[in-house]
């Protein structure tokens, strides 16, 4: 579903992602971990379509994004690690602006949108400007904007950052189920437990290089992840 | 301070290249020798007036004035935003800052603001009054210290304006539409009073004596002032220093002591309970203007500084309906000095200078700011993104000047030649002026504002695309004035210009299909 393949990319003299592959299959949770700096976003921004990269590919369902940037993002769903959305809207106007924009059928956007709304508790609260939501009602509005295209690959850069733990658990449960139906996520987190319990896969980054990554299972080995990242932070010091 | 003040001069932690800084040091040095010979036109038969009479004072008791008023109206609406509502007061907040010195720092940013602002006064008036020879060491030395502390005294009846307007604001329901209506008035008052500031001036030559007895007793501070520079009086000069710093001292100590409490009281709103309806698909293009209008409409601020054109249009447009005899007359009365205007040509090119002080486009890429993100996430090509701000701009821009159009042709066309002209060629200027305003906002984007009006008032791309339209249209009236009037008709030289503009907007556009893309891909979002 997503293939990057030694994706490159430098600001000024330092190389934030530096000769980076990994790839995501359909029915996939990838967790991508790394500390603050790492290259994390600057890699997820780049699948995505939003930072120009210098060197490698990066495929979407077999779409090359830059090649074909906008089949890539029509099969992809982003939500950044802060969610600024447009403030000036309320919240049924923006998730019907998102639908108007993936060019999604009347009945099937009041369908979905009134569906994933309601799993999230955010119903109620979509007539509300922007502006008066707390961060993870944004949150929780930019996740149901993401779904309204039913994408095939769901990027989260630290998605779960201001719910609410049973939102958390909501979107968790909503990962698993769209990797059912053969999408593919790939996520950003700093919450081991987390990556630990949730993927099916993952990557660890460092300096903007890969330096573990694999199934779950294999990459912990016999101990946490936790002890994994903590162990591969002090060998590469 | 130096945050405020790098958030106004400095981007993305870069500072500008020195092209770009000699580029707008000529283009404040043009606006500013502009507006000085305007105060120098203004004040000019003041002196020889007020001086013959005995009443010098009166002269600079009129430039306190005129600094003080341009201080309150320069100032209300900057006051408002970077006092009150900057997004980055949270973030203020949570650091070892007193609440006090977050204050003063933005205190200081509006006197720098007011300091230009008496700069351009300051200047002509007293090469005027040296001019005259009634200059003296002990007056200029009054002046100089006096002009210091006017920006307090204007000062402290803004900030009460921006508290006031900010309170107002957040317990009003349509919080927008009066803030825009308030707006408006203020300006319509203001351009009432300086349209008639000719009428005024001469009644003021006229009944001078009459008037200074009636202006010491209202404008106790401005008298004092008059007479401390004028007669190097320094009884009068510490009375007028008292008028300055008490009540800038009273209201600083108000806005401190509350400042947090001010910061951090937010009203909460109803809440509106969602009530499911069908929602209706629109296209791509049509959904992201519609975004476009919509955040436009919301933001008062970007109403007022970048269709401010269409407001004056429109205002145009109503006062040739009930007044149509007296605008035409002062149309003739124009036509009189301007070598070969015509009625028409005076329409095309009115409709066109006011309409180019629209400059919606140039800031609505920056506008984007943090949620830049969005756009750049979405399924649709970047011409897409930038074709729906030029829709917004010429949403906002073309009909009131087909409306202002429409009228002045059945004011003064005298045949379907004219119709066409007055109609047709100022749109191709506004079509034109839309397409460009996007390019340099592409070209000069400003992404990391915390307060709209950095955009909409300060950024380079705002300015560049006001000064430039208007620019434009002066540039092409004073070439027809001076050198092609004598080679073509005025219409076959409208009908030329209107060709030129349709040329340019292709090449803006294929700019734009190119460079414009390339631009907004490489913007961070």
């Amino acid at each position: 579903m997503l293939r990057i393949e030694n994706l490159t990319k430098t600001y000024g003299d330092k190389r934030a992602v530096d000769d980076l592959s990994l790839h995501v299959g359909p029915g996939e949770i990838y967790g991508f971990i790394g500390h603050n700096g790492a290259g994390k976003t600057t890699t997820i921004k780049s699948v995505c379509g939003i930072l120009q990269f210098d060197s490698g590919t990066i495929t979407i369902d077999g779409h090359d994004v830059r090649r074909e940037p906008l089949l890539c993002k029509a099969r992809t769903a982003y939500i950044p690690d802060n969610p600024d959305l447009y403030d000036f809207m309320t919240g049924i106007k923006y998730l019907n602006f998102i639908a108007d924009v993936f060019d999604i059928d009347a009945a099937l956007r009041n369908e979905r949108i009134h569906r994933y709304s309601d799993m999230l508790e955010l119903t109620a609260d979509l007539a509300g400007a922007i502006s008066s939501y707390s961060h993870g009602m944004k949150q929780k509005l930019a996740i149901i904007s993401a779904l309204i295209h039913e994408p095939r690959l769901l990027v989260l850069d630290e998605p779960f950052v201001g719910l609410d733990p049973k939102a958390s658990r909501a979107v968790k449960d909503l990962m698993r189920q769209k990797c059912d139906e053969g999408a593919a996520v790939f996520f950003s987190t700093h919450v081991l437990e987390v990556a630990e319990r949730l993927c099916d896969k993952v990557a660890i980054i460092k300096g903007g290089r890969l330096v573990a990554h694999g199934p779950t299972d294999e990459v912990r080995g016999d101990s946490s992840l936790e002890d994994v990242f903590l162990e591969l932070e002090s060998d590469q010091q | 301070m130096r945050g405020v003040l790098a958030s106004l001069f400095v981007r993305g932690g870069h500072r500008p290249s020195r092209a770009r800084t000699i580029v707008f040091a000529l283009l404040f040095a043009y606006v500013g020798t502009a507006l000085m010979l305007l105060f120098g036109v203004l004040f000019q038969p003041m002196i020889d007036a007020f001086s013959g009479m005995g009443l010098t004072w009166l002269y600079f008791a009129l430039y306190a004035s005129m600094v003080f008023a341009l201080g309150v109206v320069g100032t209300v609406f900057i006051a408002s935003a970077q006092i009150f509502g900057p997004r980055d007061n949270e973030l203020l907040l949570a650091l070892p800052i007193r609440p006090g010195h977050i204050l003063i720092s933005r205190i200081l940013v509006l006197l720098t603001v007011e300091a230009v602002v008496t700069l351009l006064v300051l200047v002509p008036v007293t090469v005027i009054w040296l001019r005259a020879g009634l200059g003296s060491v002990a007056g200029m030395l009054m002046l100089v210290a006096g002009t210091a502390l006017l920006p307090l005294l204007a000062l402290s009846v803004s900030l009460l304006l921006a508290w006031l307007l900010s309170v107002v604001g957040q317990r009003v329901r349509f919080k927008n539409l009066v803030t825009l209506v308030v707006s408006v008035a203020f300006l319509i008052g203001y351009l009432y009073i300086y349209s008639n500031i000719q009428r005024y001036l001469n009644d003021l030559i006229a009944r001078g004596e009459e008037f200074a007895s009636a202006f010491s007793r209202a404008m106790p501070p401005f008298y004092s002032f008059g007479v401390a520079v004028a007669e190097g009086n320094p009884a009068q000069f510490a009375v007028f220093a008292l008028w300055a710093v008490l009540p800038f001292g009273l209201v600083f100590l108000l806005l401190s002591s509350r400042y947090l409490r001010i910061l951090t009281t937010r009203r909460g709103s109803r809440r509106v309970r969602y009530q499911a309806r069908e929602l209706r698909r629109s296209g791509r293009l049509l959904a992201l203007t519609r975004k476009e209008l919509a955040y436009f409409w919301s933001r008062p601020a970007v109403v007022l500084n970048s269709s401010i054109g269409s407001v004056f249009l429109l205002l145009g447009a109503v006062l040739l309906l009930v007044n149509r005899d007296n605008v035409l007359g002062s149309v003739e009365t124009f036509m009189a000095v301007v070598p070969g205007a015509t009625f028409p040509g005076i329409a095309v090119a009115a409709v066109a200078a006011v309409g180019s002080a629209n400059n919606l486009s140039s800031s609505l890429v920056s506008l984007e700011g943090r949620s830049l993100w969005i756009a750049r996430s979405l399924p649709v090509g970047p011409m897409t993104v930038i074709q729906a701000k030029i829709n917004a701009h010429l949403t906002v821009s073309a009909l009131p000047a087909l409306i202002a159009s429409v009228l002045l042709g059945a004011a003064v066309a005298e045949g379907p030649k004219d119709w066409a002209a007055i109609v047709l060629i100022p749109q191709t200027f506004l079509v034109m002026l839309a397409f460009a305003g996007a390019a340099v906002n592409l070209v000069l984007p400003r992404l990391d504002w915390i307060s709209e009006v950095q955009v909409v008032k300060q950024s380079a791309s705002a300015m560049a695309a006001l000064f430039g339209g208007m620019g434009i249209v002066a540039g092409l009236a004073l070439l027809y004035a001076f050198l092609v009037r004598d080679l073509m008709a005025l219409d076959a030289y409208l009908w030329l210009c209107g060709a030129v503009f349709v040329a340019a907007t292709i090449a803006v556009y294929a700019f734009l299909r190119r460079g414009g893309v390339e631009r907004f891909e490489g913007l961070a979002a």
